[in-house]
């Protein structure tokens, strides 16, 4: 009975790790249309970047960026001093300017863990030679703020997240 | 038979001033070899890093070339000053860019020693420090200051050379690429050679923080060619200048008066979300009280 369970442990041990191993799940990732509307001005298209904060109110993640020259990123000051620092690739979550008046849709992806938990989403904007806005909108992400609508300050009129 | 003794001390002394006086012209006719119409290529390359993040990026190499006319702006006993500007684009109907400007000063004793973020720190040295010595000052392209430091001008094996290093802030190339380091130590030197001239670099990428050690983060490798071309090819940009020398005239008094207040200086990046030179350049900023108003509203105070 010894011998048996000597033989037999081995391969409890293995079947017992894979089953923990599989039952910790992976972090799900959720994706997020999320459409930015400008107010009416006239001049350069606005360079918009899209950050995940953490509940300490620092930059965790850069989740979308508007606007494609980098040559003009450091002019996003707060957002610029965190990513000029970790340079990440951001070519896959980057687009183009947007205008005055116009309106653009981008897709989005946060961790589920970063929703209800104190983590924040901030848009900054800025347009040359006018104004940047630090906080254009910023909101902490909850069940209820990633389906809605939320007014912007500077150059943004409003942004409205919905889940995919 | 005592006046007899103080005769070769007589001749010695003006001998050795004649030497003085004889090198201080050398040194100023090598400084003033930069000045005319030049082909440039900018070449930079950083070689060392010394990051401890696995996921550290060096900057990418950069090449680039240009045609640039390089102004003698005043010729004094104790100052040589050079404007360069830029002349880009199609030759018959190019694009001038006014860029930096060097100043040469001879045994200059008042600095602005570059310290990180925008801030300049008011220096003195004694008068022996810099005996022979010529500082060289550069500017911006809006004639704010960027970085200076003293050294001797050398005249050997047939060639003329000086060099130093000298805090400065980060060059376009970088600080709009990256924000993880603040200062860059810059290895200058300025080589005369039969072609004209070179600006050979050895810099590091230093992070500065207040009540820390320098941290060097990576070095780059600098190396600026400037071949002497007809003065023709700079009609353009030689007659820019013409032009536009009053006015620029008129910033470089405002900065003066600036700079003689000997105060540690600690400048705006933007002031209503525009950089200084975007608001000199425009042909809105031409009298003295405007000129003077929007560089004292980039002052802190």
């Amino acid at each position: 009975m010894t011998n048996t369970l000597a033989k037999i442990l081995p391969t409890l041990a293995v079947a017992l790790f894979i089953f923990l191993g599989f039952k910790s799940k992976p972090i799900n990732i959720s994706s997020y249309k999320c459409m930015i509307q400008m107010i009416d001005y006239s001049g350069e298209g606005a360079y918009i970047t899209i950050s995940l904060l953490n509940p300490k109110g620092e930059y965790e993640k850069t989740l979308y960026v508007q606007g494609d020259d980098d040559e003009w990123y450091s002019d996003i000051t707060a957002w610029w001093k965190f990513h000029g620092k970790v340079r990440t690739d951001i070519d896959a979550v980057t687009g183009a300017t947007i205008g005055g008046g116009e309106r653009a849709i981008s897709v989005i992806r946060i961790e589920d863990n970063k929703i209800d938990t104190g983590y924040k989403i901030r848009f900054e904007s800025a347009v040359e030679d006018q104004a940047y806005y630090k906080d254009d909108v910023e909101f902490e992400l909850t069940s209820a703020s990633v389906k809605s609508k939320i007014e912007g300050h500077g150059f943004i009129r409003h942004v409205r997240l919905m889940p995919q | 038979m005592k006046r007899l003794a103080i005769l070769p001390l007589l001749i010695l002394t003006f001998s050795l001033h004649g030497n003085a006086q004889s090198k201080k012209k050398q040194d100023a006719e090598a400084i003033k070899k930069m000045c005319g119409c030049y082909e440039v290529t900018f070449n930079f390359a950083e070689t060392f890093n010394y990051s401890k993040d696995s996921l550290y990026k060096p900057s990418k190499t950069k090449t680039d070339k240009g045609l640039e006319w390089a102004q003698l702006v005043k010729d004094d006993k104790n100052k040589v000053s050079i404007q360069h500007i830029l002349q880009v684009g199609n030759p018959s109907s190019p694009h001038i860019v006014k860029h930096w400007r060097q100043d040469w000063l001879y045994e200059n004793t008042r600095f602005y020693m570059f310290n990180g973020d925008n801030k300049w720190n008011s220096v003195s040295k004694s008068k022996h420090e810099v005996k022979g010595q010529w500082t060289q000052k550069v500017y911006q392209v809006d004639d704010s200051p960027r970085y200076e430091g003293s050294s001797t001008w050398v005249h050997i094996d047939g060639k003329s050379y000086w060099e130093n290093t000298t805090d400065a802030p980060l060059p376009r190339r970088e600080y709009t690429k990256r924000s993880d380091y603040n200062v860059t130590s810059r290895g200058n030197r300025h080589e005369i050679t039969k072609t004209g001239w070179v600006h050979d670099q050895d810099n590091a990428k230093v992070i500065r923080e207040n009540g820390k050690r320098d941290v060097i983060l990576a070095k780059e490798k600098g190396y600026n060619t400037y071949v002497k071309v007809d003065d023709n090819r700079c009609k353009a940009a030689a007659t820019w200048w013409a032009e536009n020398q009053e006015k620029w005239a008129l910033v470089r008094t405002k900065w003066s008066d600036v700079y003689n207040r000997n105060q540690n200086l600690e400048l705006e990046a933007k002031v209503e979300n525009k950089q200084l030179y975007k608001y000199l350049f425009s042909d809105d900023y031409t009298k003295a009280d405007d000129i003077n108003a929007v560089i004292e509203s980039f002052i802190i105070k």
